[in-house]
């Protein structure tokens, strides 16, 4: 058994004992030996690859420093430790003050945690449930405490220092940290996301005051101008670099500009905030499609960032399937997004797939009047990927779902006729752990449409030119979380590895990258943000002042009126609700 | 009461344990319970804590074969497995093969009892008394074989280091076979009720959920990891017969006390048939090599118990005596999650969750 060995300087110990939880390796337990006046305590992790000892010696009287505000679950082995040998583990969250083994104390003398009492020192857990959530490990309590104590310019920032796009965020992200709120399980988490578009719409301005690092003589080139690429320019060229985005749109926003329909997310608030962030991190943008990266490297550009997005979509593999009137979702889409046209799509309008971009072209179909519009999915409403949200929204303005349903033939002709076949769930799961849809036998049946538009998924687009590796599908192929390629000095996120996933998740990999390519550039990195502890606010002592606030509700367009046209469907807090909102959080990043 | 006056909300703190129905051992976990839900949880462990890690450095290290495997009533095999590892790692003592291949056998043998008892002890604590019953019926089979070899139903004392000291014939061989045949018909049977059956999914579905990301940060282990959709399964690191073997970890993603239950569930299925793998592929020759020398250094072991990663860390100095015995069980290593996927449900809800992560206070008390 090999240990890294530490001698008596907690902070040192401390800082390796983060950098494991970074590599989301596991705690497993301490063993510690009694040296007379010294303590040894070697200190396991599993990285999931190997096991890691780290070895810390301190003198008996100073005591061990507790790892609980990193692992929480290092509690137990502490108590323990505390016990068996009458030494003090300092900061510890939940201390059982030597009654672990109940040796001494009284047993009956543990109580509540201080903190429930509404104690006074915040130790233990300061992420919150939400916060581990999502992706990107956006603040969320603390942008939510500040606008619930009205600093509005101050929560723009704290969401800032992680994600560049507050006010697109607060319309189309998929909030996985609502789900991780403790009040989820009620169906009435706190609405993070709208609090978010709260702070972006009610600054005056969304350009900040940002001071550029010194410049370093470096040249970033950013291939692709999504939310991936766009976050992994602004957190360069805060760092000092000079950064260029190619975009072969030639306007900055990837998918967000040209398939995220405008009811969703208006064209304005989408400009306005790119711009703003572009402006503080002084970007270039070019407008050029870049066919090869040796050339930028020629170019005398010293690392590239690859964020292409998977942008063709898949095919079905039936015949038919090229026939007049059969649409990818993204040509339908971007007809409208980024050309401004009113394509024609008949009465009925079939379409295929089960994810948001399914969803999305079918209530795009309703407003370009289409009078039936109908998704097909091949597995059962509980394995769609689409956001819940979305197909109630899809719902209330008139579109059908059927599923376990799958096409098996079009047939060309107006209208078009399509074959499709009634599936059924086998027992046995894919690689994703969903059930395999099956055909059911002799259960065809044929529909016409005037309009079939196919959603079951994108690619990448790889120019040839790149010479990157790939995965057996096709997405660039990536050797670490920051997402090194295979060649040197350039690295890739977003859409195009792995597989298409969100902006949120897009934002991530594009600061992750960031940080790596400035490392690799000579610096230290986008610098972490450091917890203030002052500044958390304890748990109130009685819950019901929390459970007793109602939950705000932002107003929406009626359906009926919606499907008029393409206006933002979803409307924001006012500010007396989102301070009410604000104020529901249970502040779990206090104390467990 | 007038309309205007409010009901007077308070905070109540309800003690479960050390003497509950639902928990046959000793543990204290005490609720704060505002409006029938739980919003505070403080594990208090401890009545029971007996000093087997100190009386192991006090011991010739041969007798603390059957001290360690007295940590735990259930896994009594693996305790003495685990330590006999470490201790012949650290003597450089080689394993006949056909006693790895044993080990593999009695191990897994404890794993079916252990997780047929859960399974009945599960059902009793969701009301469900005649499932209960079956279940305990038929791991009679289990523990009948297990006299048939050690001469004990429960604590089998058959490892040592070196191997182990029991042999098993080929009567006995073809005897376990068709054991393990009728166990598996038989819990094929009751199988769909943990499937299907409202009764056990009303209490079970959606409730102490434990997302991935938590599990993986509170460092659970075993079924309460797998049942949230970690492939973490320690008999992956090939100890003994296993890299001979064909399996795959048993995982299921939702995360609630459901998909713990099945991941058990499925184990069983995947125990039975690593046993009769093991009992076609096991090699004729001796079991155990005798080893002459005194432990020096130290290693770390791991196995996978029917609850999880067991860790035996073990310091030897060149003498009869070892300087250092750390065993980290894996309940302590699920007390964390226990705690954290109490808060937010009923006080009804308590049992069934308390009971999902298998807690076993013998071994946490070691
Ligand atoms: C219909 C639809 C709805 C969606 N809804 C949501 C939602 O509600 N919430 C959510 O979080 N996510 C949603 N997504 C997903 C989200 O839009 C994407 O995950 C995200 O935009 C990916 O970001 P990216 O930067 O990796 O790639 P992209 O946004 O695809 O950007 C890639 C950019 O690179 C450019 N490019 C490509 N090749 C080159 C080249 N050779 N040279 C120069 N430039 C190039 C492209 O023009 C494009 O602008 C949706 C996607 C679709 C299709």
């Amino acid at each position: 058994m090999t240990a890294q060995r530490i001698v008596s300087d907690g902070g040192v110990f401390l800082e390796k004992v983060r950098e494991l939880r970074e590599r989301d390796a596991r705690f497993i337990t301490i063993t510690v030996i009694d040296c007379g006046d010294r303590i040894e305590a070697v200190y396991h992790f599993d990285t999931g690859s190997e096991l890691v000892n780290l070895r810390l010696e301190v003198p008996k009287e100073e005591g061990l420093p507790s790892i609980t505000s990193v692992y929480s679950a290092a509690f137990v082995a502490e108590n323990e430790v505390q016990d068996q040998y009458k030494i003090k583990v300092s900061g510890l969250s939940l201390d059982l003050k030597g009654r672990m083994l109940k040796s001494d104390a009284p047993v009956l003398a543990v109580s509540i945690p201080s903190a429930l009492e509404g104690g006074t020192q915040p130790t233990g857990r300061k992420l919150g449930r939400c916060r581990e959530s999502c992706p990107a490990m956006v603040n969320v309590p603390k942008y939510v405490r500040q606008i619930a104590a009205g600093d509005i310019e101050g929560a723009y920032n704290t969401i800032l220092e992680r994600a560049p796009f507050p006010a697109i965020l607060g319309r189309v992200c998929f909030a996985a940290c609502e789900r991780g709120c403790r009040q989820y399980r009620d169906e009435r988490p706190v609405r993070c996301r709208l609090l978010k578009r709260y702070a972006a719409d009610s600054l005056v301005q969304l350009k900040q005051r940002r001071e550029r690092a010194k410049p370093t003589g470096k040249r970033v080139a950013v291939v692709g101008g999504g939310p991936a690429g766009l976050t992994a320019a602004y957190y360069l060229g805060l760092l000092g670099h000079e950064v260029t985005v190619f975009e072969k749109r030639g306007v900055c926003g990837g998918a967000m500009l040209a398939y995220i329909p405008r009811f969703r997310l208006p064209q304005n608030v989408l400009d306005a905030e790119i711009a703003a962030r572009i402006e503080e991190a002084g970007i270039r943008v070019e407008a050029r499609e870049v066919e090869s990266l040796e050339n930028l490297f020629r170019q005398g550009f010293d690392a590239v960032f690859v964020a292409i997005g998977a942008q063709k979509g898949l095919k079905l593999m039936i015949e038919g399937e090229d026939s007049p009137g059969v649409y990818d979702v993204m040509e339908i889409l971007s007809e409208i997004n980024v050309y401004g046209r009113r394509p024609e799509v008949g009465k009925i309008v079939a379409v295929i797939g089960g994810g948001d971009g399914a969803v999305d072209a079918a209530r795009v179909c309703r407003r370009l009047g289409a009078e039936s519009v109908t998704v097909f999915y091949r597995r059962s409403r509980e394995e769609m990927p689409a956001s819940l949200d979305q197909v109630e929204a899809a719902m209330a303005e008139g579109v059908d779902f059927m599923c376990l349903a799958s096409p098996v033939r079009i047939i060309p002709g107006k209208p078009l006729k399509v074959v499709f076949q009634k599936m059924q769930l086998a027992q046995e799961k894919d690689e994703k752990g969903r059930r395999k849809p099956v055909p059911l036998p002799g259960s065809e049946f044929t529909i016409e449409a005037d309009t079939v538009i196919r959603a079951i998924g994108q690619r990448v687009d790889l120019p040839k030119g790149f010479n990157l590796e790939v995965d057996e599908r096709g997405f660039v192929a990536t050797k670490d979380k920051a997402g090194a390629t295979s060649m040197k000095g350039v690295w890739a996120g977003g859409d195009a590895v792995v597989r298409p996933k969100s902006v949120i998740e897009g934002i991530k990999e594009g600061r992750a990258a960031a940080s790596a390519i400035d490392k690799y550039l000579g610096g230290s990195g986008i610098p972490e943000p450091v917890v203030d502890e002052s500044e958390l606010v304890p748990r109130p002592h009685d819950a019901s002042e929390i459970l007793g606030i109602e939950p705000a509700t932002p107003k929406c367009l009626e359906p009926t009126v919606r499907i008029k046209g393409f206006d933002e469907v979803e409307g924001g807090f006012e500010r007396d609700d989102a301070t009410r909102e604000a104020s529901r959080c249970w502040r779990c990043d206090w104390n467990e | 009461m007038n309309e205007t006056e409010q009901p007077v909300e308070v905070n109540t703190v309800i003690p479960f344990g050390p003497q509950h129905p639902v928990l046959p051992e000793p543990i204290q976990l005490r609720f704060t319970i505002h409006q029938d839900k739980v919003v505070g949880v403080v594990p208090n462990i401890g009545y029971i804590h007996r000093g087997i890690e100190k009386a192991c450095e006090l011991n010739d290290y041969k007798k603390n074969v059957s001290l360690c495997e007295r940590v735990c009533g259930i896994c009594n095999f693996m305790h003495a497995m685990a330590y006999c590892e470490a201790v012949e790692e650290l003597t450089d003592t080689e394993v006949p093969d056909r006693a790895k291949y044993l080990r593999v056998v009695w191990s897994e043998l404890s794993r079916l009892q252990s997780h047929l008892l859960w399974l009945g002890l599960f059902a009793d604590s969701i009301g469900f008394e005649s499932l209960f019953m079956h279940i305990w019926r038929d791991r009679e089979i289990v523990l009948s074989l297990n006299e048939k070899t050690s001469g004990h139903r429960i604590h089998l004392s058959t490892c040592a280091i070196g191997g182990v000291n029991k042999d098993m014939d080929k009567g006995l061989i073809s005897e376990y076979k068709s054991g393990m045949e009728l166990l598996e018909r038989r819990i094929r049977e009751l199988a769909p009720v943990f499937y299907k059956d409202r009764s056990v999914k009303d209490r079970t579905v959606g409730k102490g959920v434990l997302p991935k990301k938590r599990a993986m940060l509170l460092g659970a282990v075993g079924p309460t990891a797998r049942g949230s959709g970690i492939p973490q399964d320690m008999r992956r690191l090939g100890y003994e017969a296993y890299s001979n073997l064909d399996f795959e970890p048993v995982v299921h993603d939702e995360g609630d006390v459901h998909a713990r239950l099945l991941v058990r569930l499925e184990e069983v299925f995947q125990s039975i048939r690593l046993i009769k793998e093991c009992l076609e592929k096991m090699p004729e020759g001796p079991v155990m090599n005798k080893n002459r020398r005194f432990p020096n250094g130290a290693t770390v072991v791991r196995i996978e118990q029917p609850r999880g990663e067991l860790f035996y860390n073990v310091m030897g100095n060149g003498t009869k005596r070892l300087r250092r015995c750390r065993i980290r069980t894996p309940t302590l290593a699920n007390i964390p999650a226990l705690v954290d996927i109490l808060v937010g449900y009923d006080v009804s809800d308590i049992a069934p969750i308390v009971m999902s992560v298998d807690p076993c206070i013998s071994c946490t008390e070691r």
